[in-house]
């Protein structure tokens, strides 16, 4: 019974995952509404037939009349059950970005030329809303809300908009997998590595801390992008060598984090524990830059290198991706 | 999300939503009320009136929902109480209070979505129920209009706060409408099937109509009421007014006291019992076609026209006293079509057994009645002469017709009747008459039916009321059959001919109850009158009485002469025309772009290119109006205007493309006179 039900449902929705696959906008028509009479259809077309042997015992032609205004009513209720879906339009809209193991937001629109009634939108985990009334014309942006269980892109979930309207009989209903995605970061969690004794790994000799502004080793080189006041002109006639002046740190220190540091760590919890500390440290407000695998984000603080950081942790490959391949041939 | 969400119970209202609801709900209940308290006892009314009050408070908050010893004591005490009150629980009635009082309670208990459901759908079953009990057309239309209530409930259920109560009513209205022509394509075509099993309607359900039986000599008064029993239309010729004998029993037995159809209760089936033969018209005599359409009168007898030739119905039987009868009471509006002729061929002979039954008479009683018909008899001899005789005495004696002849009680009444008093209406003349004969071994018997009837002479359909009732007699002869005489004929002449009233003096005539389509009524309430009624005669025909015959007769003249090819031609012609018409609605969506705006941008490059034509093809109207600077400054800046109007009306804006297009419409119709005026 149960494996029977399994099998059945599995080929549903595998009949219905090919239907509607992912797309960016979606118009409803008949590939997309699924349309079934519920069981309070059904109770009604019980009714009918009582109300059908009840005039055919009696002879009354009025029951009988009834009856069939019923059953016509029912037919009708098919068509406009389907009205109230067909013709919506739904567009991909943003998604944000959220730490693994959070509810990650992602707004679509719904818009709508005609007015429709009671549209039930749900999903996996959002709390069923209930569109009341939409009149002619409306743009409605909708929430749908998944718990990323990885790092990386993640796409945004089905959701699937009912209607019952105008009379409850009929169920119409449609899926729709919006073409788009957000980014799951990885989760802070701190396995209780200690970052300063892999900071004091001589890897990475330890920038002596310079008051002075005008000192030699906080003169790099030119780089494209670089605001031109700091551009050192005078060496540039002396020498014919464009070097600017580095920005003056705010703070003392610099926390340097690096995936080495949590080499002993599998990669992915590795990514977790530098996460933990990259949120320490902007939590401190302290200066801190990023090595991976495959990329390297210079030190910084605020809101943009923040999420600059994460994304990094985000997409990040295992060892053994492109960039480390040409690192250690 | 992979599991049979569509299984799922329906959504969940807030106790506001629930407000909104529940009104609708309560109107139903309201609109079920009045018919209940017309068909039913009284006092089912306060029922939905104490739940719904109770729900409505407990929805604002300031009551409790009852308890379950309260909701107990409801469910046993109220069908305990429709015991009480005389509804037979073999009867229908009964159970249309019971889902009454169903749906009542159910108000009680609503808390759920599928709680409002099911009262929706158990009022449909109650207002379906309450058609069982009455059918007339207002009836007819106030349950439509509960129905459409309910349906507004429902709508309302499915968004509650979206949709206002205009809008439920204007949605549930359109739907109902849309509704209809299917409907009655069902009607029309969805086979009608034979009962399956039956159920007394009523529990105690007033006969109207003639009585089986009569007593003459105890009725002071008669009360004549305007009650429908049925209403005819013929078909080509009628017969005179006079003519008019509508014959629905005759009474044979008689003990003294009483006349019945026969001495003992059952015997019906003995005058059914060897399907007797119908009377053959006699050839060259005049033949009537007529319809019928009885009211429900709850009894199974049938008037028809005296010499029926003829009949077409399956619930009739021919019985051996020259009469239809039905199979069953008459519970609801029913139809048959039927022949006579004014003189029939005669049967043969008398069996024995319907002879003695017309010679049947109590041992005494009436002494004089007795004496003065052997005396007569003496005279004549022959039955019909006889007959004559007795013609001659009520039409000669200075006899009056009342109805309200007062009371001829004991054994003796009738000699009372004829030989004082002298004063009676139809059923003392035939009865006094009846007895003469047999006295003197002339088999006869007393003929009940109704005499005449009211015609509207626009619709050509005649009205027969229980106040057309008549009595009259037929006796046996060997060379003619069966005779009738009307005793009644001579004394009140006025009988026959017109109606009723006239044949009684002015004080009597309030007796008659006339009604209000009488002639003494003014003339636009009597042309209201008999609208009203035609409209009832129509709805009764075509609606009520619309059974698997009709249906037969109706789907044969429409489609009847098609054969089967015929049915494969017009269907593919049917499938072409609708073929086309989606083709054209196709067409005529793409092409109807060219008449909507961008016509204006095409005629406008014509207009252009008309009078430049150096103007390059591949460039657009704003790059035109760049060229045309230096040569028409004004027709470029208008031409410039008109672009950027094209334009916007496309992608511009949603709510602004209507004004674009309008003012893009109007800046065509100036570059067109301005070039002209140019030119010019």
């Amino acid at each position: 019974m149960g494996i029977l039900h399994d099998a059945v449902e599995a080929t549903l929705e595998r009949w219905i995952r090919s239907r509607t696959p992912p797309q960016r906008e979606v118009s409803l028509g008949q590939r997309q509404i699924f349309i079934i009479p519920n069981r309070y259809g059904l109770g009604m077309l019980v009714l009918v037939v009582v109300l059908f042997v009840m005039g055919t015992n009696y002879q009354n032609n009025l029951v009988l009349a009834l009856a069939f205004w019923l059953i016509a009513l029912f037919v009708l209720s098919i068509h406009l059950t389907y009205l109230n879906l067909s013709g919506l339009t739904l567009h991909v809209g943003h998604s944000d970005s959220a730490f693994v193991g959070e509810p990650m937001q992602h707004t679509v629109h719904l818009h709508t030329r005609r007015p429709r009634y009671g549209l039930l939108v749900s999903g996996d985990e959002q709390p069923e809303r209930m569109l009341d009334e939409l009149p002619a014309g409306t743009q409605c942006p909708l929430q749908l809300r998944r718990t990323a269980l990885i790092r990386g892109l993640q796409a945004a979930p089905r959701m699937r908009l009912e209607t019952r309207f105008p009379f409850g009989w009929i169920t119409a209903w449609t899926y729709w997998s919006p073409d788009q995605s957000g980014l799951a970061w990885p989760a802070p969690v701190d396995h209780g590595l200690d970052r300063i004794s892999a900071d004091a790994e001589p890897l990475r000799p330890r920038t002596p801390q310079r008051t002075d502004p005008d000192a030699l080793d906080d003169v790099r080189d030119y780089a494209a992008g670089d605001p031109l006041r700091r551009v050192l002109w005078r060496h540039y006639a002396r020498r014919g060598v464009l070097v600017v002046k580095a920005p003056p740190r705010r703070s003392g220190d610099t926390r340097q984090l690096d995936i080495r540091q949590v080499a002993e760590l599998p990669l992915e919890r590795g990514l977790e524990q530098l996460t933990y500390w990259l949120l320490a440290s902007e939590n401190a407000a302290e200066d801190w830059s990023l090595r991976l695998h495959d990329s390297w984000l210079p030190p910084g603080q605020g809101a943009t290198q923040k999420v600059q950081g994460l994304d990094a942790l985000a997409l990040t490959g295992p060892p053994g991706s492109v960039r480390d391949q040409e690192g250690r041939p | 999300m992979t599991e049979a969400r569509f299984l799922r119970s329906g959504p969940q209202l807030t106790a506001p939503q629930w407000q909104r609801v529940l009104m609708m709900l309560l109107v139903v209940q309201l609109m079920l009320i009045l018919p209940i308290v017309l068909m039913l006892p009284g006092w089912l009314a306060a029922v939905p009136l104490l739940t719904g009050a109770w729900q409505w408070q407990v929805i604002r908050g300031r009551w409790h929902p009852p308890g379950r010893a309260v909701r107990w004591t409801l469910v046993l005490a109220l069908p305990a109480l429709l015991l009480g009150s005389g509804l037979n629980p073999g009867a229908l009635d009964f159970y249309v209070a019971l889902s009454f009082i169903g749906v009542a309670l159910k108000l009680l208990e609503m808390q759920t979505y599928r709680d409002a459901w099911l009262v929706s759908m158990l009022a449909f079953f109650v207002l379906a129920a309450l058609l069982l009990l009455d059918q007339g057309i207002f009836y007819t239309l106030y349950v439509f209009l509960g129905g459409s209530v309910a349906l507004a409930a429902l709508l309302r259920l499915h968004a509650p706060n979206g949709i206002s109560l205009a809008g439920a009513w204007r949605n549930s209205a359109r739907a109902v409408l849309m509704a209809v022509p299917f409907m009655l394509l069902l009607f029309v075509a969805f086979p009608r099937l034979p009962p399956i099993w039956q159920m007394p309607t009523m529990s105690d359900q007033a006969r109207t109509g003639l009585s089986d039986s009569m007593s003459t000599g105890s009725i002071s008064e008669l009360v004549e009421s305007n009650e429908l029993i049925f209403r005819a239309r013929f078909d080509g010729d009628r017969p005179s007014q006079s003519a008019l004998y509508w014959r629905a029993m005759t009474l044979t037995h008689f003990d003294g006291e009483r006349w019945r159809q026969w001495p003992s209760r059952s015997p019906l089936s003995d005058q059914l019992l060897q399907r007797p033969e119908l009377p053959v018209a006699q050839p060259g005599t005049e033949l009537w076609n007529y319809e019928v359409v009885l009211s429900p009168t709850w009894q199974p007898w049938v008037a028809t026209l005296e010499n029926l030739t003829g009949y077409q119905s399956a619930d009739a039987q021919w019985a051996r006293d020259n009469r239809l009868v039905w199979r069953e009471q008459l519970r609801r509006p029913t139809g048959f079509t039927a022949q006579a002729a004014a003189r029939v061929e005669n049967p043969s002979e008398l069996s024995e057994q319907t002879r003695d039954a017309a010679l049947q008479l109590p041992e005494e009683g009436n002494p004089r009645l007795r004496e003065q018909a052997a005396e007569w008899f003496a005279d004549v001899g022959r039955e019909l002469d006889m007959a004559d005789r007795i013609m001659r005495f009520f039409a000669e004696s200075g006899f009056s017709y009342s109805l309200r002849p007062g009371v001829y009680e004991g054994p003796d009444g009738i000699d009372e009747f004829l030989f004082s008093r002298q004063t009676g209406f139809c059923a003392h003349y035939a009865e006094a008459m009846v007895l003469m004969l047999r006295s003197v071994d002339i088999p006869a018997r007393v003929v009940t039916g109704y005499l005449g009837g009211q015609w509207n002479e626009d619709n050509n359909y005649l009205v027969v009321r229980a106040r057309e009732a008549h009595a009259w007699v037929e006796l046996w002869t060997e060379e003619q059959g069966w005779v009738r005489y009307d005793p009644t004929a001579v004394v009140a002449p006025d009988r026959l001919t017109g109606s009723l009233s006239d044949a009684l003096g002015d004080d009597e005539e309030s007796l008659s109850g006339a009604g209000w389509g009488d002639a003494s009524a003014p003339g636009w309430l009597q042309r209201l009158y008999w609208q009203w009624d035609n409209a009832q005669y129509q709805w009764q025909r075509w609606v009520l009485n619309f059974d698997a015959d009709d249906q037969a007769s109706l789907l044969d003249r429409w489609f009847g002469h098609w054969s089967p090819i015929d049915f494969v031609r017009y269907a593919g012609l049917l499938v072409i025309a609708l073929f086309s018409i989606w083709y054209g609605i196709q067409l005529f969506q793409r092409y109807g772009k060219f008449w909507g705006w961008s016509r204006f941008e095409l005629l406008a490059r014509r207009h252009c290119r008309r009078h430049w034509p150096d103007l390059p093809a591949n460039e657009g109207l704003t790059l035109w109006a760049d060229r045309l600077e230096g040569r028409a400054p004004d027709f470029a800046a208008e031409l410039r205007e008109f672009a950027a109007d094209c334009l916007a009306a496309q992608y511009g804006p949603p709510e602004h493309q209507a004004e674009c297009r309008r003012r893009a419409r109007k800046s065509w119709q100036r570059l067109r006179r301005q070039k002209a005026s140019d030119t010019g």
